[in-house]
């Protein structure tokens, strides 16, 4: 008895462990895909790890400055399209993304735009198009 | 130490788990770091269980064999963690979760030693299946580090 009962603890811990994961990976359940917001910031920070590369920028915003985090794709497929060296922190870039569903400052890269007016684009789906969401 | 971090994780190796685009980097060595996992904590388990009273007819003596297969689990994950810090080095070397899970790593092969020592030191036989209160205390106190260490584990993807 005293076993089963320690059973039941061991496996109710190990749902509870494993929870978490059930929130990563639904970009559509983090972030708005049919919207897009826009901001202009200094990059303070592009982090090429695994599951998602993310950039850190410092926005400035009423006279104050406000941290956004965007996050991407998988380092492997900014690799393969040869996208790992081109962000350097102190940058100024425009971005558009994704917003997150939570109102956070955080959001799914869609473009950047560099200040010699090069564009990339990092998110290939069409808002408008309800099958790409 | 920032500095160090990130030369640890734009060298070759760390390039490479991280973004090299074939299932055999990042993909293989954190499937590997999972089984090593399951290689060290799981033969712990059947040991702490075993001492705690569950399959209690399975004679003591005959789960030597656990500590063996852990020591393998560990090289494996200890090889596969290396690489796998090297890969994200600014992020984990700073992330407080990181260094408990590493805490809580120490201390259940501390438990481990102590509990190898005790059950099978100096002698072929074990001593007889009599389980003392102070074994059993030391097998509940290493599944609740294990445990502790898989939940850290799992947490630093999700807190910095």
């Amino acid at each position: 008895m005293r076993f089963r009962a320690f059973a039941l603890f061991l496996i109710v811990g190990l749902f509870i462990a494993i929870t978490p994961a059930i929130a990563h990976h639904a970009l559509q359940a983090e972030f708005d895909t049919a919207k897009r917001g826009e901001f202009t910031g200094v990059l303070t920070k592009f982090a090429l790890i695994n599951p998602h590369v993310r950039w850190y920028f410092d926005v400035a915003k009423n006279g104050g400055i406000e941290k956004w985090e965007l996050i991407g794709a998988g380092p492997q497929a900014l690799r393969e399209n040869g996208m790992t060296r081109m962000f350097k922190a102190g940058e100024t870039l425009k971005a558009t993304y994704a917003p997150a569903r939570d109102g956070s400052n955080t959001g799914r890269v869609v473009t950047f735009t560099f200040s010699d007016g090069r564009v990339i684009t990092l998110y290939h789906e069409d808002p408008n198009n309800p099958n790409d969401r | 130490m920032q500095d160090f971090l990130q030369r640890l994780q734009d060298s070759n190796v760390g390039y490479w788990v991280s973004t090299a685009p074939t299932l055999w980097a990042y993909p293989t060595i954190l499937t590997l770091h999972t089984i090593g996992l399951a290689m060290v904590v799981g033969p712990n388990a059947v040991l702490d269980l075993r001492l705690l009273g569950a399959g209690s007819r399975v004679p003591i003596a005959e789960l030597r064999p656990v500590f063996r297969i852990m020591a393998v689990g560990f090289l494996i994950n200890a090889s596969t963690g290396i690489a796998l810090f090297i890969s994200e080095a600014t992020e984990k070397g700073v992330a407080w979760i990181f260094y408990v899970k590493l805490t809580i790593i120490a201390a259940a092969l501390i438990v481990a030693a102590r509990l190898r020592r005790q059950l099978f030191a100096g002698q072929d036989a074990t001593r007889g299946d009599a389980v003392s209160v102070g074994v059993k205390l030391l097998a509940t106190v290493s599944l609740a580090l294990w445990l502790g260490a898989i939940t850290a584990g799992r947490l630093m993807a999700y807190v910095k």
